[in-house]
């Protein structure tokens, strides 16, 4: 152990051939205290010793010498061996046994000399492509494990900070309000899940931020935290109001027109332009009884609808309306939204003679939607660019709005079952006369303190001097002259912003597994699945101890996995697993590429969330992530995968596939097909990166630095293909490529927007640009061939997708290994590979079902395992 | 009286530079300013460090000769800067010897780590050079230092180019009406009202630190790191208090500008965040201040139809080569622009801005994946014995980025040994 210290230590820098002066973290010494406290622990407890597991050499990577060997006599060791070390380099010398960062460094040198092309020198004999390709591809997977290796930390959970969506959910538990996530700053920058502790960080801003936000949340709270429930109403606005509206600005327009061009000289030109709008606008039918969805703000604008919202309920929005003429079916669907944020998309049906009414959207206001009342605002779905633009480029000629609104409806407010504030207002300051005895309030604002508090740290006592200076705020402001709210708001900010909120802080393991107990295990449970803390029967059913008996464990898991809440579970987890990110962040030029319009981008996102919560809700089994016989979308993602959706109510549904539909699983849907391009076609390379990382569990080490350049831009236009192949002509960029590139090939079928295709242009030039000089694209059939890992071939979809389910214990170890990261919040090391062997056994057993999967996961041992570095020699006393 | 005798010891030991300014307008400065702060004497130094993100093309950006710009020309990528050319420097053969991702120009761009060398950590960045010049120099503004970011494109892990003294990640404003209000916005709040409210942040720190400490007894070792991270920054909360005090009967200068409107895409953003950093300097409000520039909504602005990471691997395709031409060329453009403007603003003592500030401009990537030979521009007249307009090849390849940062630092007047992952200083900067 006391060698493991020393290799701590140091961390060297190697670079290029010499070796730079050691660069030493802030880091480097704690390094050093950890792997000494270790030691005392184990000194002082023998018996814990041997639970304690390290990254010791037993997990190091070892180089194969016979992979290396005949490599390294041929092209290296004649100058770096015993006779010659030019550039003070040895290579016969160096150690195989990866087991620390300098051996790991000096063999990540030779492969970059090797990437860069600089060994061996030009004037040596080379190695073939092959032999170089192979070498590269050996150091490169053997590299990136071990440094997978050395930053393990012995399956050390640490200590973790509730991310923003957990605090999102967190805060709507407690306080009842809605918060939008980017109130707070983001949480881990790196790889990996959000939930895991040891990439979270906390600095200042965060403690500022987290106050701040608490504050004026809870001042919201606070204010309803005892209004009476307000009566289920519907508030319709007949859309002709506008009407009246209009012409009064028109009436406003021509007096200032007149006057000015009585005046003479200088004439607003936006305002005569609006005159002019505004006129020919009331010439049109039907303007009289409603109104036309239109782009500019000068016409009829709809967002003057206001009535009082609730903001700890939900609303339910709807419309009536009616198309005008027969605009093409793209053009059916209107955005709703209020002030900046999209509440959703409806499909509109009717006409101007019968508008119908829409399906209905939910929402709930937010905490800070002004003065507690809604504002929304309507548009027809576009891209982005100028409605004049869009229409030509859907090949629409007229200029007409296409949807007309007669009327909206807002029905609410519907409740939700009472938020933690409410309730704890309610049995302890609402029971006192307000207009009193302040001595009465006071004490009941304290117990109200304290019933929050202890709710808010997950049933763990506040110190007593932290109480203490809680009721102190509290007490200060009241003799300021604030009464019990105002006076109640910094305490309460206090609370959501102390380390026993934030932390998911757990004691001591109690027993001698070493396990955490059970309301901590219950906490663990509802984040992993709900994202938010305990409570209800699950919390009752721990403190009871029953969780035990796992008959009632797997109830409380069925029962959270087919509840919504669980739908925290799909953004949080899948969304990363499926690494969405990548969704968000693809640009694609809207203005060539209309289909992938607004409405798109954001039901893509949702479907593929509601994919895996149909998944999780009905223990379906994850094989559906590569192919399945029903698809989960919308109207607006009906229209684009060309199917139909039967009439219901509004939203996702799960809608069964045609026999001969291509659609189908994850692989089928337009935001991995899409993140799967590089925003001007589709991009094999990008989509066997993704296939090779999700289906086959093995993410492709990073790209290195310096490779030499391919040759230069060609001006003949390549098919895809082609120019794939052109990018593994070099050994160093083959090593990794010519192994998922090929997989990529498997969907060619599906283009950048995750339509189907028989045939790709060739080449990269745009039609307007061909069109231009005058010349016709070049079409090829696409041909989905490729090769497996395994060196299988397959020539179409359903080839590709059959040897998917080939490699389906692959897909289940990278879902299984995802979910226990994201669950325990930790990185999945190398000592945890016979639990997830475990595991994984167990679900090929259920037919790989997800809720099974979940519950095997939860129901480990593993699972309940207390961090494995705790010093119990210091518990609580 | 006083103030006039302040003016003119300043302008005494300013030297040539201000004493050819009228000696009025100095003083008018430093009265629409409203900053007594400057009495040390000598002229403050200023530093501004932006990040490119991903690198340029590369066979029409870098020169090839050395020599100075006035004999060798510029080449196309650096073309816009034409009017700059006997002020601006670039040095090649420089590398960050630290940086191993080549999605990423920005993230160890100030720091030189190896972020993923530190044994039990996926990921740890040091401290950046900012903040260790802020350290130095920072306790005489109001703000020590401010970091601003735009969004992401080649940028690579972090919330700006700032990394505090743990490796954390500095958050930076990336809405200049926020920063406009922060340096310009006055408090209508009463010293009594302040006193109350900052002692009562005060106890609200007493209480979440007595919270900490209880259940700290409980913890392992590691956790108890993990808290000492709440704890440091309860400690920095407790400083800005102190800073707030330390301020607090200086009231905020008088905006030199125009506030910003609130929405903008990535172009009008970056112009916006030119205009707030040279006012910033302008008022003293800070010296030191990083900018992670906007890459794709400046594309996006720009109306590129392709998005940043496609646009870097431009030896594709003609059109995008063509298209990674213009990004540069529209890259220095803004960069000319932003010269320009330092040039032509004076700060407190009536001294043109750009005299007493470097500027440096770069990234981790040189073009591609390619991270060897870093682009890096110099320019400003904070350091006198810095070599101007020329392009200079430094003897050694890869070059540690570091000797870079501690040689600009120590020629502008900041005391360093060494820093990050530095060898040395490099003499070929140095005038002779």
């Amino acid at each position: 152990m006391s060698n493991l210290a020393t290799f701590i230590l140091v961390t060297v820098c190697v670079c290029m051939g010499y070796i730079i002066e050691p660069l030493i973290f802030d880091l480097v010494d704690e390094g050093a205290d950890e792997s000494s406290s270790v030691e005392n622990t184990s000194d002082s407890s023998p018996s814990q010793g041997s639970n304690i597991v390290h990254v010791s050499s037993s997990n190091a990577v070892h180089l194969d010498p016979d992979i290396l060997s005949s490599f390294l006599s041929s092209h290296c060791t004649k100058c770096h061996g015993p006779k010659k070390q030019k550039g003070d380099t040895r290579l016969d010398t160096l150690s195989l046994n990866l087991s620390n960062s300098a051996t790991a460094l000096h063999w990540q040198e030779v492969l970059d000399v090797l990437n860069l092309g600089e060994m061996p020198p030009e004037d040596e004999k080379q190695p073939d492509k092959k032999e170089l390709q192979a070498i590269i591809k050996y150091l490169t997977v053997a590299l990136d494990t071990s440094k997978k290796r050395l930053s393990e930390t012995g399956g050390n959970i640490a200590l973790r900070r509730i991310n923003r969506r957990e605090y999102r959910h967190t805060i709507n538990q407690l306080l009842g309000m809605r918060i939008p996530e980017a109130i707070l700053p983001p949480d881990a920058i790196t790889e990996g899940y959000d939930t895991i502790g040891q990439d979270q960080q906390f600095s200042s801003h965060h403690f500022e931020d987290y106050f701040e936000t608490a504050k004026s949340v809870a001042k919201v709270a606070l204010k309803w935290a005892d209004k009476e429930k307000w009566e289920l109403k519907s508030y319709t606005y007949p859309a002709e109001i506008q009407h009246k509206h209009l012409y009064k600005k028109r009436d406003n327009l021509s007096k200032y027109l007149d006057f000015a061009k009585a005046r003479g000289g200088y004439i607003d030109r936006r305002k005569s332009n609006m005159h002019a709008g505004i006129v020919s606008y009331l010439k049109v039918p039907y303007n009289d009884k409603g109104v036309f969805l239109l782009e500019s703000s000068q016409y009829p604008s709809l967002e003057s609808f206001r009535f009082p919202a609730d903001p700890r309920a939900t609303y339910q929005f709807k419309v009536k309306a009616g198309l005008n003429g027969e605009p093409p079916a793209i053009r059916h669907f209107m955005k709703v939204g209020i002030a900046s944020r999209t509440i959703g998309y409806l499909k509109v049906s009717g006409s101007l003679d019968s508008p119908k009414e829409t399906q209905t959207l939910e929402y709930q206001p937010r905490f800070n939607d002004s003065s507690s009342s809604s504002r929304f605002n309507m548009s027809e779905n576009k891209v982005g660019t100028a409605i004049t633009d869009y229409l030509e480029k859907i090949g629409v000629s007229t200029k007409k709005a296409s949807i007309w609104v007669d009327d909206i409806t807002v029905e609410g407010p519907f409740y939700k079952e009472p938020s933690v504030i409410e309730t704890i207002y309610q049995q302890t300051i609402a029971t006192v006369d307000a207009n009193k005895s302040n001595l009465e309030l006071d004490l009941q604002a304290k117990q109200f303190l304290q019933a929050f508090m202890s709710i808010a740290f997950r049933g763990k006592d506040p110190a007593p001097a932290y109480q203490e200076l809680v009721f102190k705020i509290y007490s200060l402001d009241r003799k300021q002259g604030k009464d019990v709210k105002e006076s109640l708001n910094t305490p309460l900010a206090m609370i959501l912003s102390s380390p026993s909120f934030l932390y998911l802080m757990e004691d001591a393991p109690a027993t001698n597994e070493g396990f955490v107990n059970e309301v901590e295990f219950a906490n663990r449970i509802s984040h992993f699945l709900w994202s938010r803390s305990a409570s209800g029967q699950l919390l009752v059913d721990a403190k009871a101890g029953k969780l035990k008996d796992k008959t009632v464990l797997k109830k409380h898991i069925d029962r959270m996995l087919k509840h919504e809440n669980s739908m925290a579970l799909s953004e949080g987890f899948f969304d990363q697993w499926v690494d969405m990110k990548r969704f968000e962040n693809i640009s694609i030029d809207e203005a060539s590429h209309v289909k992938f319009n607004k409405g798109i981008r954001h039901s893509a996102k949702l479907e593929v969330q509601n994919f895996f919560h149909t998944l999780a809700k009905e223990n379906l089994s994850l094989t559906h992530l590569i192919d399945s016989d029903f698809v989960v979308i919308n109207d607006l993602l009906a229209l684009h995968y060309g199917l139909e959706v039967p009439a219901q109510e509004g939203g996702f549904h799960k809608v069964k596939l045609p026999a001969d539909s291509p659609r189908g699983g994850l692989l089928g849907t337009v935001a991995f097909l899409s993140m799967g391009s590089n925003g001007e076609r589709s991009s094999p390379i990008i989509r066997g990166a993704l296939i090779q990382e999700k289906f086959f569990n093995r993410e492709p080490p990073p790209p290195p630095p310096d490779v030499p350049e391919l040759a230069n831009a060609s001006d003949k236009p390549l098919a895809v293909k082609e120019s794939i192949e052109l990018h593994q002509q070099k050994a160093q960029c083959a090593s990794c490529h010519s192994s998922f590139d090929p997989l990529g090939f498997g969907l060619e079928n599906f283009d950048l927007l995750g339509q189907w295709r028989d045939q790709e242009t060739v080449g990269n030039i745009g039609k307007k640009a061909l069109a231009e000089k005058g010349k016709k694209p070049t079409l090829i059939p696409v041909r989905a061939e490729g090769v497996f890992p395994n060196k299988e071939p397959f020539h179409n979809l359903d080839e590709f997708r059959a040897g998917l389910i080939d490699h389906k214990h692959l897909l289940t170890r990278s879902i299984s290994e995802g979910l226990l990261s994201y669950g325990l919040g930790r990185h999945i090391e190398f000592a945890d590979q016979q639990a997830l062997d475990e595991i994984c056994k167990q679900a090929s057993q259920n037919n790989e079902q997800i809720g099974d999967l979940i519950f095997s996961i939860i129901s480990h041992p593993l699972f309940r395992k207390a961090d494995q570095a705790r010093d119990t020699s210091t518990t609580k006393n | 009286m006083s103030l006039h005798l302040y003016n003119r010891r300043t302008v005494l030991k300013a030297g040539v530079t201000s004493l050819a300014l009228p000696f009025m307008e100095s003083l008018g400065m430093a009265e629409v300013a409203s900053v007594a702060k400057v009495a040390t004497g000598a002229t403050p130094k200023r530093f501004l460090m932006i990040g490119h993100g991903f690198g340029f093309t590369k066979t029409s950006f870098f020169p090839t000769k050395a020599g100075k710009f006035s004999e060798i020309g510029l080449t196309p990528g650096l073309s816009p800067l034409d009017r700059h050319k006997d002020d601006i420097t670039i040095v090649s053969n420089l590398t960050n010897l630290g940086a191993r991702n080549p999605h990423a120009g920005s993230t160890t761009y100030l720091t030189g780590a190896d972020v993923g060398a530190t044994r039990g950590r996926k990921f740890l960045n040091s401290v950046s050079l900012d903040q260790v010049i802020a350290k130095k120099i920072g306790q005489d503004t109001r703000f020590p230092s401010i970091s601003l970011s735009g969004d992401g494109g080649g940028h690579g892990p972090g919330l700006s180019l700032s990394w505090s003294e743990k490796g954390h990640p500095i958050p930076g404003y990336n809405n200049p009406l926020a920063l406009y209000h922060e340096l310009y916005g006055q408090s209508k709040e009463s010293a009594a009202e302040r006193e109350y409210r900052l002692s009562q942040k005060r106890s609200i720190l007493d209480a979440v630190v007595a919270d900490l400490k209880f259940s700290k007894r409980k913890l392992s070792k590691f956790d108890q790191d993990k808290l000492e991270d709440y704890l440091q920054s309860i400690r920095q909360v407790e400083q800005s208090i102190s800073q707030e005090v330390k301020w607090a009967d200086t009231p905020k200068p008088n905006a030199p500008l125009q506030q910003p409107i609130g929405e903008m895409d990535g172009l009008a953003s970056l112009k916006a965040f030119q205009r707030l950093i040279v006012a910033a300097f302008q008022t003293d409000s800070t010296r030191v201040i990083t900018y992670r520039q906007p890459v794709e909504t400046l594309l996006q602005s720009w109306g590129f139809g392709v998005g940043a990471h496609p646009l870097s691997h431009y030896n594709l395709n003609r059109s995008r080569m063509a298209a990674s031409k213009l990004k540069d060329l529209k890259s220095m453009e803004l960069f000319s622009g932003l010269i320009d403007l330092f040039k032509n603003t004076q700060d407190v003592n009536g001294q043109s801005l750009f005299d007493s500030t470097l500027i440096s401009y770069g990234s981790n990537i040189r073009s591609g994946h390619g991270l060897k030979g870093c682009p890096a521009i110099y320019t400003g007249g904070a350091a006198e014995k810095l070599k101007t307009g020329e392009h200079i090849i430094l003897p050694e390849q890869d070059t540690p980025l570091a000797n870079y940062w501690l040689t600009l630092c120590q020629q502008s007047g900041v005391e360093m040994d060494s820093f990050s992952h530095s060898t040395g200083t490099i003499k070929e900067l140095i005038r002779s």
